[in-house]
């Protein structure tokens, strides 16, 4: 084992190998608030990547409903109990991540899915927890009866709980983007990575014999174009870009902004102890417990911050840019009422406006000799 | 016994060298036990000491040839495999039958073990019941370590799974034998606009299938039930360039028996010996990779073919 | 050996083939302690990732357009390798749809796609698909033997063994001869005398035989299904009804001035997306607004309408502007996913949504928080009624006058005039005749102590209404001396809201009193900023247009209509046909007089007459109760003996009550004819089915538009060859057309369609847009080049974003009612019979705990209605058929009492069903990977051999009735509604259809709907006796059938197993004022999808049984719940889980380090 520094719990952890950070880090912000469910993004990488033989059940991208959503079933609830309550202090975890709370013979505390686990993949969909609704209701945020959906694609982590457990060492991390790829050509499918990821992004398949998982859509990342769930995601919930280190922040780069910057973008599970790159804006609604949980104690700041966006131009408008574009845009600012994506060249990608504006025509239009109306 | 004590340490060094520290003091451990294991379970008298090749004209290639009933048994004792991660910590196949024949070309293995599960179905979560045989990759006077060999010393192993056998035995290469319910409306590959068999409709079905478009032999489809392995220690296993074991399993009333075949090293000539050692998986027990029973290495004694009348007894 | 048809070594040739050659290597490469190093930092062979990359490659894409009935109209990317489409994508260039005038919209339409789209490679290549055309064995032996029939012109039963049946494959050619053939033989004895003495015996009503006027042309019904969805595709079976006066020209040996084409049926209307109150308040179809408005709003109630689930592609933009602060306020009847995303979440009983505004409307009336401004110059409020007549007071009653010549906008026609064609109509259009039936309306001056004239030209600026009195009577002196009491509109409505205390509101909706007051406040804060969005929810039951009517009253009184962001919507399907008013000049050209000279534009003629489908699904029986005839003569049906349809499953597959129509309607109908790409439930029920390309193959292009997104799509004609043998739907058409122009040897059949032959259908496309108001100026082969190019064109309606309703408060024009206001007073003799002369509320007709159907009312000196007594039925008489017709008020008071007729049998569920997310109508929901994300018991293994397919429908139900009725969370349950009707007539004797018409499904414990109301998806496809005995036969136990692969989601019975059909008296009158359906002229009465009826599908009250539990293979409990992760069933570690408990914060400060 080795020591290493992962700033999302803001403490020194071990590690099966030793600290080592790509020259750039995919990351992307899901903002939770807007995510429709529609799974849009769930068959576009389905009809990209997982369409053959023994992938009929691997969601590389999947949505689930929280909290009684799971796939595969129960895969937070299994670890959060065999990891057993743990504290957060001044934002520092004090608790065990998975690699420290791993059982003897194994690298990394993990459980193992069965195929019945990934049956019912939409289970819970639109289930609420919270107060159960007998007659009629009110609420008002945060709701007192509540669900939330939860978009998850593979973290892409720092500290990859797969790329750790493989005894072949077949999972590797790329140094130019971060992308963790499980090489198709040398796994054996042990499913050691199976039963060590916490969020449960590895899939044996069993035609292939060998495990496969998300690859960030990589032959497009390599063109600056966003990955396939991104770029269908109707909901505009997402936004594809390279994260620095806290310390080298930059606020035009749209996931430092986030992230790092107004801190309302937050990652999933950071107690697992995996740094992972997918970082989320929690839903207002839900209980503050509840998301504290699953996004740890920067939850109350990441909600404040966003119920306020309507005085704070800069976080609409960055927002309003989500799904505006194809392209990964790794640079933006805010040019009075219109925002603007850029790219490394500061070359203009996508110019969108914070509110579309109304256009009103002529009621008779001469040129055509006809009527524009609304009631034709 | 004190060589293969220092081959250990070495090994056990040598992957604590290249993990981390934490490793050293566990693995080290462990293998002391294992040593333990291997010298007890040793008794005095009864069973043979040594592993003997019988010489037959032929090599049989399936587990109920009656040229295996003349063949004498050897009790393998297993242990655990618990020197790296991933280990094996509770104990499941305690010990394989063993039994060789040669006929100077080839040498075939007979390996029969209780188990009281069949799992030859692949699929999440479920795990291939298989064995495996291990020599020495050339003529040392001492043994690599006997877990997968370690740097710089290669080992060979003849690697069967049930999985596979099942495969050739008649399973059908589509998810419906995996799963019968299946409902699958689609694949790309399958379009109607493409001719089924022809070079593109055979392209679109590899391209979705990357395991086996990139050769991956765990991707099938078989045409073996066995599959020739190179090791230099844990971590290290890849595909033999040489592909020249073959073998069967059959389920018997209490588990398996399999014979597992390979040419004679060119090193082990009749009325040599050798170093063999054996490992068995327990689908129905999680075991896979490292998580196996393995054995120590025992001697294996090549009796002489008809023109080398063999000697009986000692060393050479 | 072979596996999978591939030995290694072929396997390896294969692997080089396909340029893989290269990788392979990287299995067999040697390894070695590289293996040992960093994977984090380092790794040695990466040569492998280029099959990835491979698999990314695509030869070649072209765009087509994704149109299902959902409004949002999808131009999509195919990415095509090795000629097939692997996948599907946006085109991410909606940013770049520009008009005319270089108006813009923006990059934040785009994405436009949905998971459905990307899944349509199923549905082009899948095994349900279409792959030739079929006939009916039966169906072909009974037209070879030359229709045989009975004395009473029967066909003989052994040839319609429907659904049970084999089929036959038959070119496109035998397909077209056998429709052409019926059509004209069905014509021959349905004509004449002896037609109608046929028809007769088979017990039609009379009246519907007199419908026909003895053309035999009548009793054939077309439907292109939602046209707007294709303009020429689709809605050229309207074409094909017209061309029918050919026909009846041949048969009967009439002339051009008597011959009558066929009927088509109503689409908008029959799928109950019309909100039938719109025009009864506005005088037009609908008013909406593209959703992208929400931008402009500050409150946006969006109400009985899943708008997360139902508009995807626009759902950013109600998230979005709330995050810009636009207040979302959801009222639903559940805590839908909607819900989810408000910030005032309220949950109501179903089908009180007119209680529920009157309660909101009584606030705002109480606090006097109304704008008065706007009720003065836009409603009917203040205008006097009489309390002897029950009509409004006219001003030559009072004064003597003639009416007014009219002046604002609108121009009186005499009977001689010709209005010009629609787009052309720049004024309103009203009859002389109309005019003066009208006349003017009275208003009271408070200050001058007098009455006043008021003309339909006094709207807005316009207006002379000034301190006019709204609360109290007066009594008017009349010209003959007379004097009678009066009461302005609004004093009446105040009177009646007054009944609506939001306590009284509670009791009813089950809204809390207090939610009631504060949401009245916040609306009446936001005048003119304030957006209704109203769903199908509400529209889908009986009282809908007293919902409307209320709504539209609410948002009056708080000047919400006709602006921006403020303004009522009415959300459910895309209808708005008159987008491209032009359409007349192909639908109804003259079969006549063919215009054939591409260049010239046709002179249309209108000879088919358009038939609520609703008739069809009622056995084609109008609405009687006792003595009286409730169905009006304008909407009067003919029986329906051919049935032709494209496009659409809902006429028949999913056809409200499909049970009673397919086991007692179907077997009058001689002719079904289903055009297809996909093997719907339709098709099961059919006799003929024409092959058809699927979107993705189009060879002859089509047009689209939306009303909620303000694009003009085109369906661009695509280079994919066709995968199977099929043709264009217009083709089918081209090919019927010649097929009788053979027959009767008349060739304007055929020229009817000679565009076609000649591959130019862009003509007829031009010659609509050409006459179009919000088209005109658009060259069809430029939008269809930037279509290939992915992007859209901007629809040049007046507004962006469209605004119904903005010229009428913009530009003080009035709306296209009597008085050219907003009427919430309605004094036709329907209404005032029915007692609806006031926008009251009605108990829905079957989804109610109470007495069905109830006006609830106190004694109130307006509603007067007709009783049972009146009609000579019993009170007593509560049956299905008598209580559509049944006009009993009560007060709350009394209401609450009461109890629904079957209660004490113990049906007492409400069973309602919404459309969701995994499908558009039933499209493309029984596709695997769409249907194993629809609901918790999708199952791609299906380790349940019981589920019908990767997923099935399922009950949503309180977990607490479940607990009382002892089910448990998955188990399988049976659904029973009223036992007289459903699922159909006659069950009790016919065990062999009852076998796959009860409904069996799954149910799921759902904490979010309340108790006694349950909830079942909509869009499921439902079981045929086909896949019933596919599930009995086939080894996987799919419930599919084996002969047609026919892929049903229900063991048996489906969604529509709970309702039937639903006729009210309001939905059917002479007498409504209307805007036709193109242009500006207003007429009156029966108007396909604007006044005829819409049906209440979500009308169903239920019994539920278990039948089975829920555990693998009928054992225990379903895994899910069994492993504690379900509502009730919770394990510890989920209970912890659920209070956040795993995790502890020392001081939850704010932010984290991070």
């Amino acid at each position: 084992m080795a020591r290493v520094f992962n700033w999302q719990i803001d403490r020194e952890m071990s590690y099966w190998y030793p600290e080592a950070r790509p020259k750039k880090q995919f990351a992307a912000v899901f903002d939770v608030n807007k995510c429709i469910a529609c799974q849009t993004c769930t068959l576009a990488c389905k009809t990209t990547w997982t369409s053959g033989k023994g992938q009929e059940y691997m969601l590389w991208n999947n949505v689930e409903t929280k909290p009684y959503g799971f796939y595969p079933l129960g895969w937070d609830v299994k670890l959060l109990e065999q990891l057993g309550p743990q504290r957060w202090k001044n934002g520092r975890y004090e608790g065990r991540t998975v690699f420290e709370a791993a059982e003897a013979g194994t690298r990394v505390l993990g459980w193992r899915p069965s195929a019945p686990d990934y049956a019912n993949p939409n289970v819970g969909e639109d289930d609420c927890a919270g107060q159960p609704i007998e007659k009629g209701a009110q609420l008002e945020v945060p709701h007192l009866t509540w669900f939330f959906y939860l978009a998850r694609i593979c973290n892409h982590c720092t500290y990859p709980a797969c790329l750790a457990s493989c005894p072949r060492a077949a999972i590797y991390k790329r140094p130019e983007d971060g992308i963790v790829l499980v090489d198709q050509g040398r796994c054996r499918g042990y499913q050691e990575c199976v039963r060590a990821c916490p969020y449960k992004k590895v899939f044996y398949n069993p035609m292939t014999g060998t495990s496969e998982k998300c690859i960030a859509c990589f032959p497009k990342i390599e063109k600056g174009e966003q990955p396939q769930c991104f770029v269908s995601c109707i909901g505009k919930i997402r936004m594809a870009g390279w994260i620095s280190r806290p310390e080298a922040a930059r606020p035009e780069n749209p996931i430092d902004y986030l992230v790092h910057v107004r801190k309302v973008a937050l990652p999933l599970f950071p107690q697992f102890g995996l740094e992972p790159n997918v970082y989320y804006i929690p839903p207002i609604h839900a209980p503050r417990p509840f998301l504290r949980q699953m996004f740890g104690p920067g939850a109350d700041h990441a909600v404040e911050v966003y119920r306020a966006a309507a005085d704070d131009p800069d976080l609409a408008g960055l927002l309003a840019l989500f799904g505006s574009t194809a392209q990964i845009v790794p640079r933006w600012r805010r040019e009075g009422d219109t925002v603007v994506g850029l790219g490394e060249d500061s070359a203009e990608i996508v110019r969108v406006p914070l509110r579309e504006p109304a256009y009103i025509r002529a009621a008779f239009d001469a040129a055509y000799g006809v009527q524009r109306t609304n009631v034709p | 016994m004190k060589g293969e004590f220092r081959e250990l340490a070495r090994a056990v060094q040598c992957r604590a060298r290249r993990r981390a520290p934490a490793l050293r003091g566990c693995a080290v451990g462990a293998w002391f036990l294992a040593g333990i294991f291997a010298a007890c379970e040793r008794p005095p008298a009864g069973p043979p000491a040594e592993i003997t090749a019988v010489y037959r004209p032929a090599v049989p290639d399936g587990p109920e040839d009656s040229a295996w009933q003349t063949a004498p048994a050897f009790p393998a004792t297993l242990i655990l495999q618990d020197m790296v991660e991933p280990r094996l910590l509770e104990k499941s196949t305690p010990e394989v039958r063993v039994q060789a024949i040669a006929d100077g070309k080839r040498i075939a293995f007979r390996l029969e073990w209780a188990d009281e599960t069949r799992d030859d179905l692949p699929g999440v979560g479920r795990f291939s019941d298989g064995c495996a045989v291990q020599l020495p990759a050339r003529f040392e006077r001492d043994v690599p370590a006997p877990q997968m060999g370690e740097p710089g010393r290669p080992v060979e192993i003849t690697y069967w799974r049930a999985a596979w056998q099942a495969a050739l035995d008649g399973r059908e290469d589509s998810i419906k034998a995996l799963y019968p319910g299946a409902a699958v409306d689609h694949y790309p590959f399958q379009a109607p606009s493409l001719k089924p068999g022809s070079d593109a409709q055979r392209e679109m079905e590899l391209r979705y299938a990357l395991a086996r478009a990139l050769g991956n032999p765990m991707a099938g489809p078989r045409q073996r039930a066995v599959e020739d392995l190179v090791a230099e220690g844990p971590g290290t296993l890849r595909r033999s360039s040489q592909q020249f074991s073959t073998g069967r399993g059959v389920r018997t009333a209490t588990g398996w028996a399999a014979v597992l075949s390979r040419p004679l090293p060119a090193w082990l000539k009749p009325g040599g010996r050798a170093q063999v050692a054996f490992a068995v998986w327990q689908g129905s027990h999680e075991e896979t990779g490292g998580r196996k029973m393995r054995s120590v290495w025992f001697p294996l004694h090549l009796q002489g073919g008809p023109q080398a009348p063999e000697k009986r007894g000692g060393n050479p | 050996m072979k596996a999978n048809g591939l030995t290694r070594r072929e396997f390896l040739q294969v692997t080089s083939a396909a340029g893989l050659g290269a990788f392979v290597a990287s299995a067999a490469r040697a390894w070695g302690l590289d293996a040992a190093d960093n994977p984090l930092a380092h790794y040695p062979d990466r040569a492998w990732e280029n099959a990835y990359r491979d698999l990314w490659q695509f030869d070649s894409t072209f765009t087509f357009l994704c149109a299902p009935n959902d409004t949002h109209n999808c131009i999509l990317n195919a990415y095509v390798r090795s000629g097939v489409v692997t996948r599907i994508g946006p085109t991410m260039r909606y940013g770049e749809a520009t008009d005319l005038e270089g108006n813009r919209a923006s990059h934040r339409w785009d994405p436009r796609v949905c998971q459905k789209g990307l899944a349509l490679t199923r549905r082009f290549y899948g095994d349900r698909r279409l792959r030739h055309c079929v006939v009916r064995a039966g169906y072909k032996k009974w037209v070879d033997a030359g229709f045989p029939r009975g004395q009473d012109g029967r066909p003989p039963a052994e040839y319609f063994n429907r659904a049970r049946d084999e089929w036959v494959r038959v070119t496109h050619e035998e397909a077209a001869d056998i429709v052409a053939a019926a059509l004209e033989n069905i014509a021959r004895t349905y004509s004449g005398e002896e037609g109608a003495r046929r028809l007769r015996a088979q017990g039609y009503d009379e009246e519907t035989i007199a419908a026909t006027k003895g053309a035999g042309t009548q009793v054939l019904k077309f439907r292109g299904g939602m046209p707007l969805l294709g303009l020429t595709r689709v809605f050229g079976l309207y074409r094909m009804a017209n061309s029918m006066a050919l026909l009846d020209a041949k048969v009967r040996g009439v002339g051009p001035d008597e011959a009558l084409g066929g009927r088509g049926f109503d689409n908008y209307s029959w799928h109950t997306d019309l909100p039938p109150g719109h025009p009864m308040v506005t005088g037009q179809q609908t008013v909406e607004f593209d959703l992208s408005a929400v931008e402009h709003a500050k409150v946006v109630v969006v109400w009985g309408m899943n708008w997360v689930t139902t508009k995807m592609p626009d759902v950013h933009w109600l998230t979005e502007a709330r995050v810009k602060g636009t207040k979302v306020i959801v009222v639903a009847c559940e805590y839908s996913a909607t819900s989810s995303k408000a910030d005032e979440a309220i949950v109501v009983r179903p089908g009180t949504t007119s209680a529920l505004a009157l309660g909101l409307a009584h606030v705002i009336l109480r606090e006097k928080l109304y704008d008065g401004d706007y009720v003065r110059r836009w409603t009917d409020l203040p205008i006097l009624v009489r309390m002897d007549t029950l009509k409004y007071l006219r001003a030559a009653e009072v004064f003597g006058t003639p009416p007014e010549p009219l002046r604002n906008q609108t121009r009186v026609l005499t009977a001689e005039e010709k209005p010009p064609a629609p787009a052309m109509q720049r004024e309103i259009l009203i009859p002389e005749k109309l005019r003066a039936e009208w006349g003017d309306f009275v208003w009271w001056d408070r200050a001058a102590g007098a009455p006043r004239r008021l003309t339909r030209d006094e709207v807005g600026a316009h207006s002379g209404v000034g301190d006019a009195l709204l609360e109290g009577a007066v009594e008017v002196a009349l010209q003959d001396g007379k004097k009678v009491r009066c009461r302005p509109v609004f004093d009446l409505v105040r009177e009646y809201a007054a009944h609506f205390d939001p306590r009284t509101v509670e009791e009813m909706t089950w809204a809390p009193a207090e939610a009631v007051e504060r949401l009245a406040r916040e609306i009446a804060a936001h005048p003119g900023s304030t957006l209704f969005a109203v769903g199908m929810g509400p529209n889908q039951f009986f009282n809908n247009d007293n919902k409307d009517r209320d709504i539209f009253l609410l948002a009056a009184l708080t000047g919400n209509v006709g602006k921006i962001g403020g303004n009522v919507g009415s959300y459910a399907g895309n209808y708005r046909v008159a987008l491209f008013n032009g359409v007349p000049q192909y639908i109804n050209e003259n079969p006549f007089d063919l215009e054939l000279d591409p260049a010239k534009p046709a002179r249309p003629r209108m000879y088919w007459k358009p038939e609520s489908a609703h008739y069809y699904n009622h056995e084609d029986h109008p609405l009687r109760v006792g003595n009286r005839l409730l169905t009006g003569s304008t909407h009067m049906p003919t029986p329906t003996k051919a049935l032709w349809f494209a496009n659409a499953n809902s006429i028949l597959g999913n056809v409200k009550w499909h049970y009673n129509t397919v086991v007692n309607a179907l077997p009058r109908i001689e002719l079904i004819a289903v055009q297809e790409w996909w093997w719907s439930t339709s098709c099961e029920w059919a006799d003929v089915v024409f092959a058809v390309d699927s979107w993705a193959e189009l060879k002859y292009p089509d047009i689209s538009a939306s009303v909620t997104n303000p694009f003009i799509t085109v369906f661009p004609r695509t280079p994919l060859p066709r995968i199977f043998d099929t043709r264009g739907d217009i083709e089918v058409l081209a090919l019927v057309g010649r097929k009788l122009a053979e027959r009767t040897g008349d060739s304007r059949f055929r020229d009817c369609w000679r565009f076609v032959e000649e591959g130019r259908v862009d003509v007829y496309l031009q010659r609509i847009l050409d006459f179009s108001a919000c088209a005109r100026g658009y060259r069809f082969l430029d939008l269809e080049e930037k279509a290939k190019r992915g992007i859209p064109a901007l629809l040049l309606a007046r507004t962006y974003p469209k605004a119904v309703g903005y010229e009428q408060v913009h530009e003080s024009r009035p709306w296209y009612t009597k008085s050219g206001r907003l009427e919430f007073y309605r004094e036709e003799d329907e209404f005032i019979e029915a007692g609806e002369n006031l926008p009251v509320h009605r108990e829905p007709v079957d989804s109610t705990f109470y007495e069905p159907n109830v006006i609830i009312a106190p004694p109130h000196e307006a509603i007067r209605p007709k009783g049972p007594a009146d009609y000579g039925v019993a009170v007593s008489d509560v049956s299905g058929e008598t209580r559509q017709g049944r006009n009993v008020v009560m007060p709350w008071s009394a209401a609450r009492q009461s109890r629904h007729p079957l209660a004490a049998d113990g049906y007492r569920f409400i069973f309602h069903t919404p459309k969701y997310r995994h499908g558009a109508h039933t499209m493309p929901i029984d596709t695997d990977m769409v249907a194993v994300l629809f609901g918790p018991f999708g199952d791609i293994y299906r380790h349940d051999r019981r589920t019908p397919y990767v997923a099935e429908g399922y009950v949503d139900i309180n977990p607490e009735d479940a607990r009382d009725l002892g089910v448990e969370d998955g188990d399988y349950v049976w659904i029973d509604s009223d036992p007289a009707d459903r699922p159909f007539r006659g069950w009790q004797n016919n065990e062999r259809d009852y076998r796959f018409s009860r409904l069996l499904c799954r149910a799921r414990y759902y904490p979010g709907t309340p108790r006694g109301v349950t909830r079942m998806w909509f869009n499921m496809y439902g079981a045929t006796p086909g896949s019933v005995e596919g599930q009995a036969t086939r080894p996987d136990g799919l419930a599919k059938n084996p002969r047609t692969n026919y892929q049903a989601m229900f063991r048996a019975g489906s969604h529509q197993s709970a309702t039937r059909s639903w006729l009210k008296p309001t939905w059917m009158t002479d007498s409504l004022v209307r805007k036709e359906l193109f242009g500006q002229a207003i007429g009156k009465g029966f108007l396909p999808d604007v006044h005829c009826p819409t049906g209440a599908p979500r009308e169903a009250i239920v019994k539920i049984a278990k039948a089975e539990p829920g555990g693998l293979g009928g054992k225990g409990l379903w895994r899910p719940a069994a492993i504690g992760l379900r509502p009730r069933y919770e394990s510890e570690a989920m209970k912890q889980y659920l209070r956040g408990e795993f995790v502890a914060d020392d001081e939850s400060q704010q932010g984290g380090k991070a």
